[in-house]
């Protein structure tokens, strides 16, 4: 249903172009839930916003087709975005708190991307229904389902809360009621739980396991925790300064990982064991993108199993098996040829 | 619960008036110039029994303590005492006045707003636009013109070059108008008086641009900075995922929220408003309090001056508590 490819989100900036997002290819079928995982600043979220095309300027998608339903979104005129925005594509953002509009109801905020695509607009003749009683009424009750269904207790009290008066966690469940409120065909889940704590984490991600089963939404969860990545997708990409690293089944990547960075990722998540053991951390920070127009593996520097030449040549993505793509010198054939 | 607390709020205002009286009788009579001797230069040669006679009418001769206790009795009773110069209740000219400066406040006030909003609004979502600099450089200008001066440059123009506008006075001499509120422009709807309406607001305009010009800029100048910090915020993003287009997102997410640092400002500006209206009501010749007191000041009047100061003070006082009252209706995380 969704198929990214060659995307590329620049920022200019003053000390030149920053490549957000450097030619990534994915896609995702109906209802499959794809994991973005990644360190900070790697591209992530701008993947999310350029597929909604959002991107904030001066930023913008620079190249590349992001084809979704056979349409690519690279074409469609911002009134054809407007209507694919919260009825086709739906976003759940990072941080609830800021998220939700401070100054009106929650239940308001749940209904108004009903009332913005028309979701029970009536046909009635002018005037018989001036104040549109019937479709606020069947917008209320759709409201109060989606609070139900996301779990948030006594909707028809919460319904005229305002956000301060909401936890975190019901406060993304809020957020998650609006996303889910057109039934949307695939889902943009930013970090739905990194402002979080664990259990509640838990619970939102459960949540969004129950939407994906019910209603088939495919879903791609943004995410810098390999490990939630590796309990709730079917498949895993790894991102590194802005560029797919790693792309699989999520089994195949987690049991048998290919690429040294996502080798670094999972030995750097920790385990409860008896035995007290330093964490293993990869070294270094992710690189600054501004100065980032040389050839080579970006991940050069902070890799372990690093060659002379990974720094000579670009490096393709490589199918090393049905499905599995690397990025690796180690996995490529033709990485010597490509510099020409 | 909400009107309890307003009412909290409102009585708690009482002990702020109390100390401007206070403040305002002392002042007064800090101030060098001895009233009774304006008064007598007036009237020329002049005996001292006269003299001694006058002083008693207004107590003048009494200790400082008992003259503020008088004049709080006074307070209490509504009774603010006795025009020195014009020998007319205070209370009396205050209620003569007075529609006559809250009608070319709210001039200033709505010319103001209408103004700024908007431009605040377009030039923060067009920040950096050549709309956005045109704006804030007008505005600059704005701020930095004297309320006297652009009011005499706008004269010039409309009414001695034009020939558009009047420049003096609220109505015109040939028109009648039946006094009901004191209010021309309700007095004239309320009559049905079409003529004297048309003629009212026409010489509303000048000295509303001339008073509210300085108003405006500076509410342009918050709007648009308050904007542009929401226009940052997560949730206009949410808005946009939502599928609104960007105007309708300014509109129906942005603008309530940039809404509180503007109306803090606008409560501030009142005073201003009523600060500033003794200028220009004196270049548009305009019989509002801003005159009055000018007059009262240089006569030293204190029971006029008194009483017009400290109408001030409730009207400023009053004005901060609308505006503490209003936040609690915008943002329901601001309680009383």
């Amino acid at each position: 249903m969704l198929n990214v490819k060659n995307l590329k989100t620049i920022f200019p900036t003053d000390r030149g172009i920053v490549k957000a997002v450097d030619g990534v290819d994915f896609s995702l079928k109906h209802g499959e839930i794809v994991g973005l995982v990644g360190e900070s600043g790697s591209g992530k979220s701008m993947t999310m916003l350029s597929i909604l095309r959002l991107v904030p300027p001066p930023g913008r998608v620079d190249n590349g087709e992001i084809i979704f339903e056979g349409k690519n979104l690279g074409d469609a005129s911002p009134r054809e975005m407007m209507r694919i925005r919260g009825k086709e594509i739906a976003m759940i953002f990072q941080d609830p708190m800021t998220t939700l509009n401070p100054v009106f109801k929650i239940g308001e905020q749940i209904r108004e991307s009903m009332r913005i695509h028309g979701l029970f607009k009536e046909n009635e003749v002018f005037f018989r229904d001036l104040f549109k009683k019937k479709q606020k009424a069947k917008e209320y009750n759709r409201a109060i389902e989606l609070m139900k269904e996301v779990g948030i207790p006594a909707p028809h009290l919460r319904y005229n809360d305002y956000p301060h008066q909401f936890s975190g966690g019901m406060q993304q469940r809020a957020l998650i009621a609006i996303a889910l409120a057109c039934e949307p065909k695939l889902l943009l889940a930013d970090e739905p739980t990194t402002a979080l704590d664990v259990t509640i984490q838990a619970q939102i991600l459960e949540l969004l396991k129950k939407v994906n089963k019910i209603h088939r939404t495919s879903i791609i969860l943004v995410t810098h925790d390999l490990a939630v990545a590796a309990e709730f997708c079917h498949e895993i990409a790894v991102m590194y300064a802005g560029k797919i690293v790693e792309r699989g089944p999520v089994d195949k990547v987690i049991e048998n990982p290919k690429h040294p960075y996502t080798k670094g990722l999972l030995a750097s998540i920790p385990k409860i064991t008896k035995v007290k053991k330093k964490i293993k951390a990869i070294p270094g920070n992710v690189p600054d993108l501004a100065g980032l127009d040389k050839t080579g593996c970006a991940f050069f520097d902070r890799c372990d199993e690093v060659v002379p030449r990974c720094k000579e040549v670009e490096i393709p993505m490589e199918e090393v098996r049905p499905g599995e793509f690397v990025r690796c010198i180690h996995y490529t054939s033709k990485g010597v040829r490509a510099s020409g | 619960m909400k009107g309890i607390k307003i009412l909290e709020r409102l009585i708690a205002t009482i002990p702020v008036v109390l100390g401007i009286a206070i403040i305002v009788f002392l002042f007064m009579r800090l101030t060098p110039g001895d009233p009774v001797d304006i008064m007598m230069g007036k009237a020329g040669m002049v005996t001292e029994a006269e003299i001694e006679a006058l002083q008693r009418e207004f107590n003048l001769n009494e200790p400082l303590h008992v003259q503020l206790f008088l004049f709080f009795k006074g307070l209490l009773a509504g009774d603010l005492g006795n025009s020195m110069a014009r020998g007319v209740p205070v209370t009396k000219l205050i209620k003569d006045t007075l529609p006559a400066t809250i009608e070319l406040a709210g001039g200033a006030l709505i010319f103001a707003l209408i103004i700024a909003l908007p431009i605040g609004i377009i030039s923060a979502v067009k920040q950096n636009s050549y709309i956005d600099k045109a704006a804030m450089a007008v505005s600059f200008v704005g701020i930095s013109m004297p309320a006297f001066w652009l009011g005499i440059v706008l004269i010039i123009l409309f009414s001695v070059n034009l020939n558009l506008l009047p420049s003096q006075s609220r109505l015109s001499h040939m028109i009648n108008l039946q006094h009901i509120t004191g209010f021309y422009i309700i007095d004239s709807i309320l009559t049905g008086n079409m003529p004297a309406l048309i003629n009212a607001l026409k010489h509303l305009f000048l000295p509303s641009i001339t008073l509210g010009a300085s108003m405006a800029a500076i509410i342009a100048r918050v709007m648009r900075s308050s904007m542009l910090e929401v226009l940052k915020q997560d949730y206009v993003m949410l808005a946009r995922a939502k599928g609104l287009s960007k105007w309708m997102v300014v509109i129906k997410h942005c603008i309530k929220n940039a809404m509180m640092p503007t109306i803090t400002v606008v409560g501030m500006q009142v005073g201003v408003l009523l600060g500033g209206n003794m200028i220009v009501e004196s270049v548009f010749g305009w019989p509002g309090l801003g005159r009055l007191v000018v007059d009262a000041i240089f006569n030293r009047d204190y029971p006029l001056v008194q009483g017009v100061v400290m109408f001030y003070a409730i009207i400023f006082v009053l004005a901060n508590f609308t505006v503490d009252v209003i936040y609690t209706y915008i943002n329901p995380k601001i309680e009383l």
